[in-house]
């Protein structure tokens, strides 16, 4: 009967999401109900309900998690700014103002932006807004530019300091020093964010080197300029803005990287540097909305991390942990072949949710068990990083398909056929990363 | 309905307007705390706290402020034709058993709790740190009845608005 509430539960959290009740109210409501039903036929301990709000309290003293507002701040702030189009036009002459060097500097300011938040919606709004009216003068084909901007778009997302890696590090961490306590080692070396900022950099810079090597191979290159409407004057003062722009946010990865700063240290300085730049552009008057849009966003994924939080909780008062335990074990080859089936799941998982779900449900469940089999956690987190950072580009639910859409009004078909290429780019860094960890392991072993 | 909402838009307003008071709150705490560590070589319990207790209250507050604005990501990848009635009886059924439910439950589970963290007057774990933890924890009870009071508000309405 245990086991019966608990497929039931499962099916009917995927049915409901798929039915199009947020998420957040479906990862809360249906283990509740599926707990009650528990109870009431006597499968399930009433007093794992009694943790719930300990839990919510819990999440609330995370102070991992305390950047993350920030960082969405930050992110907020950059979007409404008007940098990037500067950056972008700064960026672009810089090279020799062609469509090639539109292209790669649509590549190197989402890199830019990475170093703030990286929010996915608000870089890409941001690209689609500025940088595709000028691939369209330069008759970019619409479906190659789609593509470039939502891959580029995404990269904020496996670039540090990204809110993925931060939720992840907050799973992987807790997971890791489990599995340590649980092995006999009662002093386990920590793995934290930084670790998982350092494992990113290079896998992260990598996709943006291989993207760039693809606009070089596959774009023709027209016999047009990006059009000069300013005075030379104005011109080069806002070149120089723009590049200063750019210059000052990679500030913030390397002010954590090297040691300077902690990362909601980090978060504070970029939020000051970039709220400086708003104020002398003249855009100090966005700040109410800035700060109300951070509030919804802030909301949007803390509230499903609060009913992940109360999903894994019931999942856990119905042995579920010990079942997909007990289900990893048993694959063949142990690690390797229990982390190629967990990195299967989250790829075709990424299909249907989103990060933050897979976050906080998928990782809590399998991390302890393939740590258990000798799985490194910064390898693992980092494979999982890119896997998420997939599952922004794949239909129907990629999340960077919806935000381009709403700025373009691209077609469907063509949507989807764009984003191909980056896709099968990501996926041979997965396996990269699957074949070589050192790709992931490296950097974290020599910067901390 | 309209006395319902008459209720509900100013508890929403006064969220909003303290939820942005804590991300301005959780700035400054932090980055007065750079500038003590960096400038001064020292600390302060009390901008520690104030950096956890501005987080807890954004982090709830913005939960409740996210769902009024329609927010919360939904996918809807099964798209099903289906009279206007069937829709609207969809929606107010998830809405009860999914939203007014589970938080009327995490209200009555917390209310033991809070009780015990007013009458111990909870605050920072350090001697010299803030006191006031107590009064962060009850917008866990304030956050489920205003969620609660806006599934209501939007299960009883009779436009269909953005959830």
């Amino acid at each position: 009967m245990q086991s019966f509430i608990l497929l039931v539960m499962i099916v009917s959290v995927f049915a409901g999401i798929a039915a199009g009740i947020p998420v957040m109210f479906v990862l809360l409501g249906i283990p509740i109900l599926a707990g009650l039903a528990g109870t009431i036929l006597g499968v399930f301990e009433p007093s794992f309900f009694n943790a719930i709000p300990i839990r919510i309290f819990g999440i609330m003293e995370n102070q991992v998690l305390y950047s993350v507002p920030l960082f969405i701040l930050m992110g907020k702030l950059l979007e409404h700014s008007g940098l990037a189009e500067r950056a972008l036009s700064a960026v672009t002459r810089l090279f020799n103002g062609g469509a090639k060097s539109l292209s790669i500097a649509v590549i190197a300011i989402s890199v830019a932006i990475a170093c703030t938040s990286g929010i996915v919606g608000a870089t890409i709004t941001m690209l689609g807004a500025v940088a595709l009216p000028a691939m369209r003068n330069f008759q970019i084909q619409e479906k190659f530019s789609a593509g470039l901007i939502m891959a580029s778009g995404s990269l904020g997302q496996i670039l540090p300091p990204s809110i993925v890696l931060i939720l992840l590090s907050d799973q992987i961490s807790s997971a890791h020093v489990t599995n340590q306590l649980a092995a006999g080692n009662f002093s386990p070396e920590p793995v934290g964010v930084g670790h998982l900022f350092a494992g990113a950099l290079l896998p992260g810079l990598c996709l943006a080197v291989f993207y760039t090597l693809y606009v070089i191979l596959v774009l023709d290159e027209p016999k047009k300029k990006l059009p000069n409407r300013n005075t030379k004057k104005e011109q080069t003062r806002n070149d120089w803005f723009g590049l200063s722009a750019v210059l000052s946010l990679f500030l913030v990865p390397l002010s954590i990287l090297l040691g300077f700063a902690t990362t909601i240290e980090a978060a504070a300085i970029g939020v000051l540097v970039i709220g400086l730049m708003v104020f002398v552009s003249g855009k100090g008057n966005v700040l109410r909305e800035v700060l109300l849009e951070t509030t919804k966003l802030n909301g949007v994924i803390f509230g499903i991390i609060i009913s992940a939080s109360v999903f894994s909780l019931v999942l856990r008062g119905f042995e579920g942990d010990i079942i997909f335990q007990s289900l990893f074990s048993e694959l063949p080859d142990g690690a390797l072949w229990a982390l190629i089936s967990v990195m299967l799941i989250v790829f075709l998982l990424g299909f249907l949710i989103e990060f933050v779900e897979i976050t906080y449900v998928v990782v809590p469940l399998t991390a302890p068990v393939l740590f258990a089999l000798g799985v490194d956690p910064v390898w693992f987190a980092i494979l999982m990083a890119v896997n998420l950072q997939i599952s922004f580009l794949t239909p129907p639910m990629g999340i960077s398909l919806f935000y381009y859409k709403s700025v373009s009004g691209i077609d469907t078909p063509n949507l989807y056929r764009s984003v191909i290429p980056y896709v099968a780019i990501q996926l041979l860094m997965l396996i990269a990363i699957l074949i070589f960890p050192s790709l992931a392991t490296w950097l974290p072993s020599v910067l901390i | 309905m309209a006395k319902l909402d008459a209720f509900i838009n100013p508890l929403i307003r006064w969220a909003e307007l303290l939820a942005k008071a804590c991300v301005v709150l959780l700035f400054t705490s932090v980055f007065s705390s750079v500038v003590l560590r960096y400038l001064f070589s020292t600390g302060s319990t009390k901008l520690e706290d104030l950096q956890h207790y501005t987080f807890g209250s954004l982090l709830l507050l913005s939960v409740a402020i996210a769902f009024a604005s329609g927010r919360h990501v939904k996918v809807e990848i099964l798209q099903f034709e289906a009279h206007a009635v069937s829709k609207r009886g969809f929606l107010v059924l998830w809405l009860m058993l999914l939203v007014c439910l589970p938080m009327g439950f995490i209200v009555v589970l917390s209310i033991p709790e809070i009780l015990h963290s007013w009458r111990t007057l909870d605050g920072s774990s350090e001697l010299d740190g803030l006191g006031g933890l107590f009064l962060v924890k009850t917008f866990l009870p304030i956050t489920g009845i205003l969620i609660f009071l806006i599934a209501v508000g939007r299960a009883i309405s009779p436009a269909d608005r953005e959830l």
